[in-house]
């Protein structure tokens, strides 16, 4: 509703020829006086039309007009999304100067493409009231990103903070029982298993743990000397032995039930971090590097995203489909995560 | 059953008049529910389709229908011909088609019309145009919005 007093910006720019009920965002918008009449689309159908466009192109599609803007992150939109089987993997960046700042993949417009390019770039999400914890743990499941403990002003923390990566808005989760600073976590069966490496122990949050877990997938935690927990069996265990511990650092991923961890920095010239993301069952790899412009010291992110294909139950093959640097930034930007929600 | 019983003819607002197999319009769920209700007898009247769109709905109909175990196009060639079928529609032809296919209520022909939308507007310009949706951010908003955005275009 606005009010007659307020700017032009805000007076509802809509004028249809038929209008079915309304959605409050759509009905902002208005409809250009043309020469040669064009059929209006009753908001509804608009929307549908809308929801199959890519969240690659939100970023782009942001700046259209203000109801536009409204109607990206209304909760109409994306049920009309989901209904319509047209949710997909988005790549969420997180880079930490004084603050955490979060970023999506986005894809330039044309226009703007230039040779040799992928035209992909991070787009910085705007996201009010981040809360101040430094996390060590983020997890993502559907639509949701968990954090999980970290610190607050130095202390540990038993916060789960939630992006929902619908709207970009923090909330809430349940706290967890005890402060966990620097826990690890993995999500098996839609469930969040948290580490904790003070008590050594694996505690599920979230909800209760199921009784049988049907899968024998191994899932894998960032623990020191490289351990695994089996949910079936309930058990730990030291999984790929000796040769596995050497190589298995902070950059790893699973996928589809494999583990791909990063080993010797042959291929990363002057990085400074590596991360390894499941990126909708393709690899995403972020890595940073180091660089001097104008007299400043700056960081190219960059980014490849590689296809896997498993040819033999021994032998997967990756292609990469991309790889670009995405974004630069400061040299005090660290690069802290890169994960893949489903919106 | 005879040969004309098979056969349904359909009337568009301009009353152009379409035979056309039952198997054919059938795939329409509003058809469907007006063969299955009342006496409409062979000829169904469609008030808010213009002929040109009805043409090419039945063109559409015609190439997903499948009639009397004869549908053996193979789903790759179904896609390549949707995808030519939309490419070169204009903009009024594709919204009528939209308006169409909700109004026949068939489903696949609304999913590929949508979509065709959708794959047409991908830069800001393209929707200012192609969806008639106005620029209502005040001037400062923009500038806004644009030095926010910059940083990710800055290299």
């Amino acid at each position: 509703m606005s009010s007659p007093s307020r700017s032009s910006g805000e007076e509802p720019l809509t004028k249809k020829t038929k209008r079915t009920t309304p959605s409050p965002e759509l009905s902002h918008t208005r409809r250009r006086r043309q020469s040669s009449p064009i059929p209006s689309l009753p908001n509804d159908l608009l929307l549908s039309c809308f929801a199959r466009i890519s969240r690659l192109y939100y970023p782009t599609l942001s700046l259209v007009s203000k109801s536009f803007r409204c109607l990206l992150s209304s909760p109409e939109f994306h049920q009309t999304r989901s209904l319509s089987g047209r949710t997909e993997s988005c790549l969420y960046v997180c880079l930490l100067d004084s603050n955490p700042r979060w970023f999506t993949l986005f894809q330039k417009p044309k226009r703007n493409k230039e040779k040799n390019s992928s035209g992909k770039l991070l787009a910085p999400i705007p996201i009010p009231k981040s809360p101040e914890v430094q996390w060590q743990c983020v997890v993502s499941i559907g639509s949701n990103i968990y954090a999980i403990g970290g610190q607050v002003r130095g202390f540990p923390s038993s916060d789960i903070w939630v992006l929902d990566c619908h709207c970009h808005a923090w909330r809430k989760a349940p706290s967890m029982r005890v402060e966990r600073d620097s826990p690890a976590a993995n999500v098996f069966d839609g469930k969040i298993y948290i580490f904790d490496p003070k008590t050594q122990t694996w505690e599920p949050v979230m909800c209760p743990l199921a009784d049988k877990c049907i899968s024998s997938i191994c899932r894998s935690a960032v623990i020191e000397g490289g351990v695994a927990y089996k949910p079936k069996e309930d058990k730990w265990e030291v999984i790929g032995g000796v040769s596995l511990v050497l190589g298995w650092d902070h950059y790893y991923c699973v996928i589809d039930n494999v583990l791909y961890c990063l080993r010797g920095r042959l291929e990363f010239p002057s990085y400074g971090c590596v991360k390894l993301a499941d990126y909708g069952g393709k690899l995403a790899v972020l890595w940073t590097q180091f660089f001097r412009s104008g007299g400043c010291n700056k960081k190219r992110i960059w980014c490849a995203v590689i296809v896997l294909e498993r040819r033999s139950s021994e032998e997967i093959w990756g292609t990469v489909e991309w790889h670009d640097h995405v974004l630069t930034v400061p040299n005090s930007y660290r690069l802290e995560f890169g994960l893949a929600a489903t919106v | 059953m005879s040969k004309s019983e098979k056969k349904i003819v359909l009337k568009s607002l301009d009353n152009e008049a379409f035979e056309v197999e039952k198997a054919v319009a059938l795939q329409s769920q509003t058809i469907w529910v007006m063969c299955e209700d009342k006496c409409v007898g062979n000829e169904i009247p469609l008030e808010n389709v213009t002929g040109q769109i009805l043409a090419k709905v039945i063109d559409y109909c015609k190439k997903h229908a499948v009639v009397d175990g004869d549908g053996d196009e193979s789903s790759e060639e179904l896609k390549n011909w949707d995808t030519e079928f939309t490419k070169n529609m204009d903009q009024s032809t594709l919204f009528n088609m939209i308006l169409a296919a909700n109004y026949l209520n068939i489903k696949s022909l609304l999913n590929l019309t949508c979509q065709a939308v959708a794959d047409k507007t991908k830069t800001i310009d393209e929707f200012h145009t192609f969806l008639n949706i106005e620029n209502n951010f005040t001037p400062e908003e923009e500038a806004q919005i644009c030095q926010e955005n910059l940083w990710a275009f800055d290299d």
